[in-house]
């Protein structure tokens, strides 16, 4: 058994050295990033312990490791409310320099719309596109880390998109909203 | 379409496109403290010869006022609603009945297992009964995890239903505490009518009684083997939803007085820091 243990360790650390980048990008996007270390130690934590488990496809591996450390931030987080998805933040997308310096300024207006089209997002939908647009899954990986078929998965991610259309319609096309008129 | 707003998502990914050096330099550090662990079962490895500098706090970790260090916090969604929950509470702890015990920790181990804390290694450090309730502490020191569980249990009974699991501490070592002192430990608040909450941390050699008081509630909490733990019907923190990370966390509403062994009592204690 002991034999084992420097295998057991060289596999972790080559393991370590090519996901945690991934996942602490993975934790920075849903959770202040001074303390998303401390979520991608808790993750490397609990695969050095379930090494065992690990797939073997460096890929797969990294869905893997992203499925341990979401478990890691809802089981924490999992009090504000029932929480069975993780919101994901973007980042801000206030007028940049380009925009004064009179560049065209459609391009910034859309990513700010786009921005809060995404604040306003429900965070299941939040979770279902980040999985595929950031982390850059597959259906099937995506599908096991929020324990959902592949079609399933496929189903929510649509929704997903058609969610974020609906927001920067809405963003495009702001509904009138009437003063209070005081009889 | 779908291709072009997937690309402006990307643009505005909040994640850093690289590792600060400061980064660089702590993610080796934590995977040297890792892999000086045991993966599973059996005792620890030697230590790393690595300095072992305290680890930067987890995720769960929250410093809730500059002169306070909350180890862990979670706010835990719970089933039991209504305040007659937890109408059997006794501000006392009573010792609980070998196979009560062995009922409870076993429901107990089994909800830890796939936490943060290694629940096969854990060992079960402390049980305490108030009334129907029956609250466990596992415990690692090294990393210093705690898991506490409060599992329904009516006395006389081996029957175990709703069982509610925190678990909190740091990836580095254990800290002991002064003698004359505590550190504060995981904190626990399950959400619910009244909710409940649950902590524990480590006490001094001359530390005999801690006694907590949370709001108008006042807790007897058990003390053994260097540890302490209590439980109580109701909250931990000042109410309002606590952010996502533990940047400004909730606020503490707990406070502590320490009985010494020499009869002594210090009021409104405070936890020591780590170093």
């Amino acid at each position: 058994m002991r034999t084992l243990t420097p295998d057991r360790e060289a596999r972790f650390r080559a393991l370590y050295a090519d996901a945690h980048a991934d996942v602490l990008r993975f934790a920075q996007r849903r959770v202040h990033r001074s303390h998303a270390e401390d979520v991608t130690a808790d993750a490397f934590l609990v695969a050095w312990r379930r090494l065992d488990d690990a797939p073997n496809k460096p890929d797969d591996v990294r869905a893997w490791l992203f499925g341990i450390a979401r478990h890691c931030l809802l089981n924490t987080l999992r009090g504000q409310g029932r929480r069975d998805a993780l919101a994901v933040r973007v980042a801000e997308a206030a007028p940049c320099a380009r925009f004064a310096d009179g560049l065209d300024a459609d391009p910034v207006a859309h990513r700010i719309d786009l921005a809060a089209a995404w604040r306003r997002l429900s965070e299941t939908d939040q979770e279902a596109l980040s999985l595929t647009v950031f982390e850059d899954l597959s259906s099937v990986q995506a599908a096991r880390i929020l324990g959902i078929t592949a079609a399933s998965y496929r189903l929510r991610l649509l929704r997903a998109r058609r969610a974020l259309r609906r927001q920067l319609d809405l963003a495009e096309f702001p509904s009138y909203v009437p003063m209070e008129i005081q009889s | 379409m779908t291709v072009d707003i997937d690309a402006e998502l990307r643009s505005l990914d909040a994640s850093a496109a690289s590792l600060t050096a400061g980064e660089q330099e702590r993610a080796a550090e934590t995977l040297e403290r890792i892999v000086a662990t045991a993966p599973s079962l059996g005792a620890p490895r030697p230590a790393a010869s690595k300095p072992a500098r305290r680890s930067r706090r987890r995720l769960v970790l929250v410093p809730a006022a500059a002169s306070i260090l909350i180890v862990g916090w979670a706010v835990v969604q719970g089933g039991r609603g209504g305040a007659a929950a937890y109408a059997s509470w006794s501000a006392t702890p009573a010792s609980v009945a070998s196979d009560e015990l062995g009922a409870a920790a076993s429901a107990c181990r089994d909800k830890l297992r796939g936490s943060s804390i290694d629940a096969d290694r854990a060992k079960l450090v402390l049980a305490e009964r108030r009334g129907d309730h029956v609250a466990l502490l596992y415990r690692t020191d090294d990393p210093d995890m705690s898991g506490a569980c409060l599992v329904h249990n009516p006395q006389g009974s081996t029957d175990v239903d709703n069982v509610e699991m925190g678990v909190g501490g740091s990836s580095g070592p254990a800290l002991k505490a002064p003698a004359r002192g505590y550190t504060q430990g995981g904190i626990s608040q399950f959400a619910g009518t009244p909710g409940a909450s649950i902590t524990d941390g480590a006490v001094g050699d001359a530390v005999t009684g801690v006694t907590i008081h949370a709001g108008a509630l006042t807790v007897n909490a058990s003390v053994r083997n260097g540890r302490y733990a209590a439980w109580w019907p109701g909250p931990a923190f000042e109410s309002g939803t606590p952010p996502p990370s533990g940047e400004g966390g909730p606020k503490l509403i707990l406070t502590y007085d320490l009985t010494l062994a020499d009869g002594t009592v210090i009021r409104n204690a405070q936890p020591s820091l780590p170093s």
